[in-house]
């Protein structure tokens, strides 16, 4: 569906995105991931042709984003970082002129009010898009991506400034995008990209970290994360030595991470281990390892070929 | 061609949503009214020439760079040329529907004088209407070639009051040619000063009632130059 291939973005000397190259699948919703000024939103405007690439291609559908704009920017939708809105319109002058603008074979009327019904902007619509709250000025902008129906979403931080409701309630909608759009977007929020993306992308000073499953990302399941009280290597000795412990480290933080080998419960036979030694066990829980453990790991390693190779298979 | 209308459309209708819009309009009806009342009605001297002299030297000046000054810096400012500059549509259409809805706002603000041209052909023995029509074409050319230069100027910035007050300077600038243009006498600087004669050709030609076709091919050029310039420099920054 999108075709990325060297994509290079040079302002002077500073390199903005340094030789990204990806493919992006049909219906896959994919998770941009990256600290700050990473080079996240400079990715997207390159692909959504607001940028032009210094050197490297993007291909939507297809289409060259640069040689052949109009029918490349026909298949896509973008919510930029700052919805572009003219607050001095109605939501619904506003999505109308979105229509037209974007020449949308559609009913106007028809089309409009049933994209609005989609993101819960039906009773807003005759209202100042600048008096309107943030959340809604959000959907408006969603609202704006979606007019069209493109079979490619492209959202940079669709979340950011929103109460914790509404983000809940954007989430869902973007998952349910997904199942009729190719989704990419874009957000420094992990438990976000855990939550809603298929395909998680790391990036990290312009340069492609991780690509894989959000999943494969986040270490193997049944690891468990305990809080012992004891001098840290008399507690990962006695750790090591249980059945069933493939290996145990400490996580940095004051806790202990246990990875058992592949099926095995060790839940029981560490407590009672610890148990003997007199070393208390106050805490034990599942640790699937956050992404967030995942993304400062790699944003350390300044990129893991491992994880990159996980996606891609 | 639809997406322009569209822009079009709604750069009238955001320029009419603020009091602002109207309180140019207004402003502009006052002043020249003032002028048609003291020169026409008062002094007895029906001509219609003397008013749209008097609107091209104090009024559109500072008109166009009112009517231009949000058209493209606003856009940058509020970050809304994202939506503008990926959608499928050409950088020239966006320009030129811009430009189309300076034209008509600019028509809508300049149409008291019709009203002037009525008031008028009540009292004069002559017939007045094409004096009127010449006049008005000339004026709306000129209108139109500093509406592109300004827009040039708004697309170069994303503050819309440099973009007004530059525009300003440009347009006085422009204006000031025309009086030395006379007194140059090195054969270059005629030639630069034919360049951009565009109240030149007003006054000496739409204003005295002369239909002159060289004169609408200059503005018509002038004008395409200048979209074209602004149409540059939109595209650069997307390579910038």
């Amino acid at each position: 569906m999108i075709e990325i291939k060297n994509l290079t973005k040079k302002y002077g000397n500073h390199t903005a995105v340094d030789n990204i190259s990806m493919e992006i699948h049909d219906n896959e919703v994919l998770g941009f991931l990256g600290p700050n000024g990473a080079g996240k939103s400079t990715t997207m405007n390159m692909i959504t042709g607001f940028l032009s690439a210094t050197s490297g291609t993007v291909l939507v559908g297809g289409a060259d984003i640069l040689s052949d704009p109009l029918r490349a920017r026909r298949q896509i939708g973008y919510l930029p970082e700052i919805p572009p809105l003219y607050k001095d319109l109605t939501a619904w002058e506003y999505l109308s002129f979105v229509h037209g603008l974007k020449r949308c074979p559609q009913n106007k009327k028809t089309h409009v009010q049933e994209i609005a019904q989609r993101v819960g902007i039906s009773n807003i619509l005759h209202r100042l898009i600048g008096n309107l709250s943030k959340g809604y000025q959000q959907r408006v902008g969603l609202a704006q991506a979606l007019l069209g129906d493109p079979p490619i979403l492209i959202l940079d931080e669709p979340t950011v400034g929103l109460d914790p409701a509404q983000i809940v309630e954007i989430r869902d909608l973007i998952r349910e995008l997904g199942q009729r759009h190719t989704v990419i977007l874009s957000t420094h929020i992990l438990p976000e990209a855990q939550l809603v993306c298929s395909r998680v992308v790391m990036i990290q000073n312009g340069r492609l970290a991780a690509d894989g499953p959000a999943e494969s990302l986040t270490g193997s399941p049944g690891r468990l994360c305990a809080e012992i009280r004891g001098a840290p290597e008399q507690v990962l000795s006695l750790l090591r030595a249980v059945r069933g412990v493939s290996d145990a480290w400490e996580d940095g933080e004051g806790r202990f991470l246990i990875q058992p080998e592949e099926g095995e419960d060790v839940r029981e036979a560490v407590f009672y281990a610890l148990a003997e030694a007199r070393t208390p066990l106050v805490g034990l829980r599942d640790s699937q390892g956050t992404l967030e453990q995942a993304f400062l790991q790699i944003m350390t390693k300044g990129g893991s070929a491992e994880a990159g190779d996980a996606g891609h298979d | 061609m639809r997406a322009m209308i569209e822009i079009l459309k709604k750069e009238v209708r955001q320029f009419f949503t603020t009091p602002m819009g109207y309180i140019i309009c207004a402003v502009y009806a006052g002043l020249s009214s003032l002028y048609f009342y003291a020169a026409n009605l008062n002094g007895m001297l029906v001509s219609l020439s003397y008013d749209f002299q008097f609107q091209a030297t104090w009024l559109l000046v500072f008109l166009m760079p009112l009517l231009t000054m949000r058209l493209l810096a606003e856009e940058r400012r509020m970050k809304t040329d994202q939506l503008l500059l990926t959608a499928p549509v050409t950088v020239g259409a966006v320009v030129l529907g811009k430009f189309l809805a300076s034209m008509v706002i600019f028509f809508l603000c300049t149409s008291v004088n019709l009203l002037f041209c009525l008031v008028a052909s009540l009292y004069s023995q002559q017939p007045l209407l094409g004096e009127f029509i010449c006049c008005y074409t000339g004026f709306l050319l000129l209108g139109a070639s500093l509406t592109a230069v300004d827009m040039l100027l708004s697309a170069l910035t994303e503050n819309p009051f440099v973009a007004a007050f530059s525009a300003i300077g440009v347009n006085v600038l422009l204006m000031v040619t025309r009086s030395l243009a006379s007194s140059i006498r090195l054969e270059a600087g005629r030639f630069l000063m034919e360049l951009v004669s565009v109240f030149t050709r007003f006054f000496n030609d739409f204003a005295r009632g002369i239909f002159s076709i060289p004169s609408l091919f200059y503005y018509l050029s002038f004008s395409a130059l200048f979209l074209f310039l602004t149409v540059l420099a939109v595209e650069k920054r997307r390579w910038g």
